[in-house]
């Protein structure tokens, strides 16, 4: 099921009225009425694969309340953790990594000289398995760290894994916020809720008309990128950037929104990345929930930015390979992660990687002419990334860049749709104004009459009735 | 929380409201301006999918206009004709295309499927009355759903560009230069399984070419089905008894015009359903003359 799906429309507030009429007396009931519901939510898609959810959430369970115990030894707490690991990466190096590994290992045998015909499966990557795999190790190794206590009710950690608004495409919470949201009645609150409404509302104008729209543009400049020139190119780039932008900060919206009507605080996964200076400011706002998961589950495990420079790099291409590497088995995401790595670099080696901690023009409302500037060569190096994110390969995506960087960037673009430009200009205008805050239009009319502020929603919202119907995936589905 | 359950129904309700009113007014605004004129000399009208699309070159046929679409099916063709109909009142024989797989129930995708939909009601739905639209919300909700919004968007795009002009989006002559039927039949001795769907039917587009047939008797046009020429290896033949007896039950006062046995060349043939432009201009200097002679 998707969020800007009819089924969901329907899902929505038959789960709500269940959870805040039904069941609110007893937290125990509550928590299972998540858990049925996320599971029908996720069965809706492949039932088939409820059992790797049930399965791995399970093992974790066990594990964890082996791992609280006291007469556990180290060395087994150890064996605990590894299997735990091993288990959840297991499945989804099989689901997700099987075919790369095997065709990879080929091509490295080929190029040696060696023939070997890689035995292909055809296998389906169950929706969302990166996601709640990193989820559920969070807790084992929360657990393992002692920084979490195991919960020894099932329900409620079931209800963790499967939370449906961020089962599929997260933001991937962490049990420490998440798990203990669980364990206490939930106080429905209503300015709360209408604050989750809100931000529903964005996230689905994000998705439905910002990233749709670029998308039906990226898609046609992706697909016939041989015949275009340079500024068709970048721009088609830029429709990119923005679709990718809309798609998963906007899902990520509505699952923030959708976790607030049940009463349940997400982390913030976006912070208006395309307004950072710097590299560093835009990982620290770009996927937050999955940058910070490496941070403490990788980089600082590895040294982090500790140690000889040698190890310092060492652990900023890790880190950043490995993000490209999660999102598909593919080495466009590898090149991605590694293209970020060497921005990143020089930060780093001069020091300046924590340089821009607060937002752009902080206390103003428009940047300096040096924000800028900054601002605008962190778009345009992360829209060139963006490029082989989005490409089918790595010859594909080298040729994509490198004619943005021929002669033909200084020609007018053969596709300009003028609506969509002017579209986006209004995006980024509500953005700008509302970057200070978790989302776009989150302040926004709050001190208007409720008519007029009614009329700014309603508009909204025909808007997005109006662009349903080009519905594109997901795009964080696939990962 | 009642509180927030009423004011979300109120809100929803008013959004649903306004968004039924700008339906319901991009609706009339193309339904009071729209142009389906043909040229006055037009008197004889095709309608159907693409087998009397690319079988029928009208510009061989005296005062004939083919306004076949791939695709199309009755359900959708019905406004076409009422539109048509209504605004050239020198029309006085309406063909319509009645052939194996327009009774068979692939047409209920043709009507409600995912592929078709929103294209269609895009162009359409300023015609439709409520009963054809409860069709498809019966039939397919979500995909309605969408259709109403692509179709939504497309009709303010043409309010805004105050397009009106029906008439070169209603269907034409559609000329094939290819020639696959050598390769289609190689590759049916390898796989020359039946398909189900033939023995069973689609009782609504039965339903609504019987209203077509309805809607021109009432306004005094001469109606003709007509069967275009098919390659005597098409599998959609299976269905021929099936075929035979709907057409005499339900149809049997209506003039069937049957070109399935008209002699053409493997040459003639673009695959084994479509005449390529050969055929086409052969058939159709033979239809004209045929017509000329009173179909005799």
């Amino acid at each position: 099921m998707i969020f800007n799906s009819l089924e969901f429309a329907l899902f929505l507030p038959i789960v709500f009225i269940l959870y805040w009429f039904v069941t609110q007396r007893n937290l125990k009931t509550q928590n299972w009425l998540i858990v049925t519901a996320s599971y029908f939510f996720y069965g809706w898609w492949d039932w088939r694969f409820l059992s790797l959810i049930a399965f791995s959430s399970v093992v974790d369970y066990l594990i964890g309340l082996r791992l609280s115990k006291e007469e556990t030894s180290q060395i087994k707490k150890k064996t605990l953790l590894w299997t735990s690991i091993c288990i959840n990466l297991g499945f989804l190096g099989f689901f997700k990594y099987y075919n790369f590994f095997a065709e990879s290992f080929s091509d490295a045998f080929t190029f040696l000289g060696y023939s070997i015909d890689p035995t292909r499966l055809n296998i389906i990557l169950p929706v969302g398995i990166s996601f709640y795999t990193f989820q559920t190790l969070s807790y084992t190794i929360d657990v393992y760290r002692k920084k979490l206590k195991p919960t020894k009710d099932l329900g409620v950690f079931l209800a963790f894994v499967s939370f449906f608004p961020q089962l599929v495409a997260g933001p991937i919470e962490r049990a420490t916020n998440l798990l203990p949201q669980f364990t206490i009645k939930r106080i429905f609150n209503y300015s709360s809720s209408v604050d989750g409404l809100r931000q529903i509302l964005w996230g689905l104008f994000k998705k439905v008309v910002i990233a749709d729209s670029c998308a039906e543009y990226a898609n046609i400049i992706f697909e016939n990128y041989e015949s275009l020139s340079g500024s068709t190119l970048f721009l088609g780039a830029v429709f990119f950037a923005f679709q990718i932008y809309g798609d998963f900060s906007g899902y990520s919206d509505i699952a923030i929104g959708t976790a607030r009507l049940f009463g349940f605080r997400l982390m913030k996964n976006f912070a208006f990345p395309y307004f950072s200076r710097d590299i560093a400011e835009f990982w620290r706002k770009w996927h937050i929930s999955l940058s910070t998961w490496f941070r403490d589950y990788l980089y600082i495990p590895l040294g982090g930015s500790k140690g000889s420079r040698f190890k310092q790099i060492r652990n900023i291409f890790i880190i950043f390979i490995v993000s490209g590497f999660w999102h598909g088995a593919n080495w466009t995401f590898i090149a991605w992660g590694a293209l970020n790595a060497v921005y990143f670099l020089p930060l780093l080696l001069l020091n300046k990687n924590r340089k821009n901690l607060d937002n752009a023009a902080s206390s103003k409302f428009l940047p300096s002419f040096q924000e800028f500037i900054s601002i605008g060569i962190t778009f345009f190096l992360t829209t060139i990334a963006w490029v082989f994110f989005r490409a089918e390969s790595l010859p594909k995506a080298i040729d994509y860049v490198s004619e943005i960087f021929s002669s033909s960037i200084v020609s007018l673009p053969e596709i300009r749709p003028l609506n969509l430009i002017t579209l986006l200009g209004v995006f980024i205008f509500f953005e700008w104004i509302g970057r200070h805050n978790e989302y776009g239009i989150e302040k926004l009319g709050l001190n208007w009459k409720k008519p007029i502020r009614w009329i700014l929603y309603g508009v909204l919202s025909v808007i997005i009735f109006s662009q349903l119907g080009n519905e594109q995936p997901f795009i964080y589905f696939q990962f | 929380m009642k509180k927030l359950i009423k004011q979300s129904i109120l809100f929803i309700a008013i959004c649903l409201f306004v968004i039924k009113g700008l339906l319901f007014w991009e609706n009339s605004l193309i339904s009071k301006n729209a142009n389906f004129q043909l040229p006055s000399t037009t008197e004889n009208v095709l309608f159907g999918h693409s087998h009397s699309e690319c079988a029928f070159n009208d510009s061989l046929i005296t005062n004939f206009k083919n306004l076949s679409n791939s695709g199309e099916s009755y359900f959708y063709i019905l406004p076409k004709v009422k539109n048509i109909v209504s605004q050239n009142p020198q029309i006085k024989n309406v063909f319509i295309e009645f052939t194996n797989n327009q009774i068979t129930t692939n047409m209920d995708n043709w009507i409600w499927g995912e592929k078709l939909m929103s294209s269609r009601l895009a162009l359409h739905s300023p015609f439709m009355n409520s009963e054809d639209h409860f069709v498809l919300i019966k039939n397919n909700p979500t995909e309605y759903f969408n259709s109403l919004s692509v179709s939504f968007n497309k009709k303010f795009t043409r309010i805004w560009d105050a397009d009106y002009d029906f008439t070169d989006e209603m269907g034409a002559y559609k000329k094939l230069t290819i020639c696959k039927v050598d390769s289609i039949l190689e590759a049916k001795k390898n796989n020359d399984s039946i398909n189900q769907s033939y023995s069973q039917f689609s009782t609504t587009n039965i339903t609504y070419l019987k209203k077509i047939i309805e809607y021109c008797q009432s306004n005094n046009k001469n109606i003709f089905l007509v069967r275009s020429p098919q390659h005597k290896k098409y599998s959609g033949i299976q269905n021929e008894n099936i075929f035979d007896s709907i057409r005499e039950k339900e149809f049997a006062s209506i003039p069937f015009l049957d070109f399935n046995d008209f002699e053409l060349d493997k040459e003639d043939y673009a695959d084994l359903e479509h005449l390529n432009f050969k055929g086409a201009n052969k058939f159709s200097r033979w239809f004209n003359v045929y017509f000329k002679n009173d179909l005799h």
